[in-house]
């Protein structure tokens, strides 16, 4: 055997077996390397054994809670973002595309639409100052905002509110319990 | 490896799959001690522990899905830490650490039993993180489960997704290096703390 198997040996011992550790203690008696190796090996061995089981600072677990709750918001903040970018992104790219089309289509459509609830609104004059308010609103915004950002802005919040219907299934949210 | 029930420890891991959070903090719980004591062993520094040791929890409750039932929890989550302290060290690599760092003690960690006890456990670890700083990131992370969490090579391979044969080159290389950098340490650094020493948790 070489003096690389012997040093194997010395690094692997319950590998060696009984005839060849004969061997490796007549190898130790003439090789001074590998005698300093197996004199270095067992304090080594010892000292790494000895060494005892480091533990975190009391109150682990509660940390642990408190960093996942963090990390689950910032993520549905993340995604929300992202969302928001996203519908915003596409409704700039719908406008670039079919704005001309959507808004002539459909703008007349949308004006008589909050025109008649206007209308309900002011017949419904039991309803009081309330219906009364919301319909002066209603046509102050129609008289004032043009049908195209009245359609962007609808679109939106029809977004948002999918959105929010959506994170809501996708993290499953369910505030920690302590104990 | 900390005392467990593997009955409860499967139960915790299916009732964490089904969104129990409480049933995760008892795994946390559990293994806190021996994957914060990697990450410490690994990156030496007991506030980078501390973090690292949370994000390890953090990415097994991420992926606790792709977790095999058949693998010990303990092999999987000690895998997670074991990658992500490798990681973190070869960032590491790309910074400059600040002196004060490298002369910080462990302050963060749980201070011992008696103040006597407390100095020869610190002297003791800071001879062994002097060691083990010594060795690259994969050496040190097999060295570490060998000789604190007793893991075979085969366990040590599928944590470190390393083959045996790997392993053990890597173990040989790394006591062999340990060993000769034992021989030019000043006379009696490690007597001493042998004599003194602790006996193992």
């Amino acid at each position: 055997m070489d003096h690389l198997q012997f040093e194997a040996m010395l690094l692997d011992p319950p590998l060696a077996a009984s005839k060849e550790q004969a061997a490796l203690k007549a190898h130790l008696a003439s090789c001074s390397v590998c005698r300093d190796l197996a004199l270095a090996l067992d304090p080594l061995e010892n000292h790494l054994r000895k060494a005892s089981l480091v533990m975190p600072v009391d109150g682990f677990t509660n940390r642990f809670q408190s960093r996942l709750a963090t990390k689950r918001r910032k993520a549905q903040e993340r995604i929300l973002v992202l969302a928001v970018l996203g519908i915003a992104a596409g409704l700039v790219g719908l406008a670039f595309l079919f704005g001309g089309e959507l808004v002539s289509g459909i703008a007349p459509l949308v004006t008589a639409g909050l025109k008649s609830i206007g209308h309900v609104l002011r017949i419904g004059s039991m309803v009081g100052l309330l219906g009364e308010f919301l319909s002066v609103l209603i046509e102050g915004v129609v008289g004032n905002v043009s049908p195209a950002y009245l359609l962007a802005a609808s679109l939106a919040s029809s977004g948002l509110v999918s959105l929010w219907v959506f994170s809501l299934y996708r993290f499953n949210y369910q505030p920690i319990r302590r104990e | 490896m900390a005392d467990y029930d593997r009955t409860a420890e499967q139960e915790w891991v299916q009732l964490a799959l089904e969104g129990d959070d409480l049933a995760f903090s008892k795994l946390v719980e559990a293994f806190q001690g021996p994957v914060y004591n990697l990450c410490y062993r690994m990156l030496g520094d007991p506030v980078e522990a501390e973090d690292a040791a949370q994000e390890s929890f953090l990415r097994a409750h991420q992926n606790l899905r792709r977790y095999d039932p058949y693998r010990k929890f303990a092999t999987w989550l000690l895998s997670i830490a074991s990658h992500y302290c490798i990681d973190r060290l070869r960032r590491r690599r790309l910074k400059l650490i600040p002196l004060e760092d490298l002369r910080r003690g462990h302050e963060g960690a749980k201070p011992g039993p008696g103040p006597e006890d407390r100095f020869v456990r610190l002297e003791m670890q800071e001879q062994v993180k002097s060691m083990l700083g010594t060795l690259s990131a994969v050496d040190r992370a097999a060295v570490i489960l060998l000789y604190w969490y007793d893991c075979s090579y085969e366990e040590i391979g599928e944590t470190l997704s390393l083959s045996v044969s790997a392993v053990k080159s890597r173990l040989h290389r790394a006591r062999r290096d340990l060993a000769m950098g034992l021989q030019f340490q000043p006379e009696g650094v490690l007597q001493g703390g042998l004599q003194n020493g602790p006996s193992a948790v």
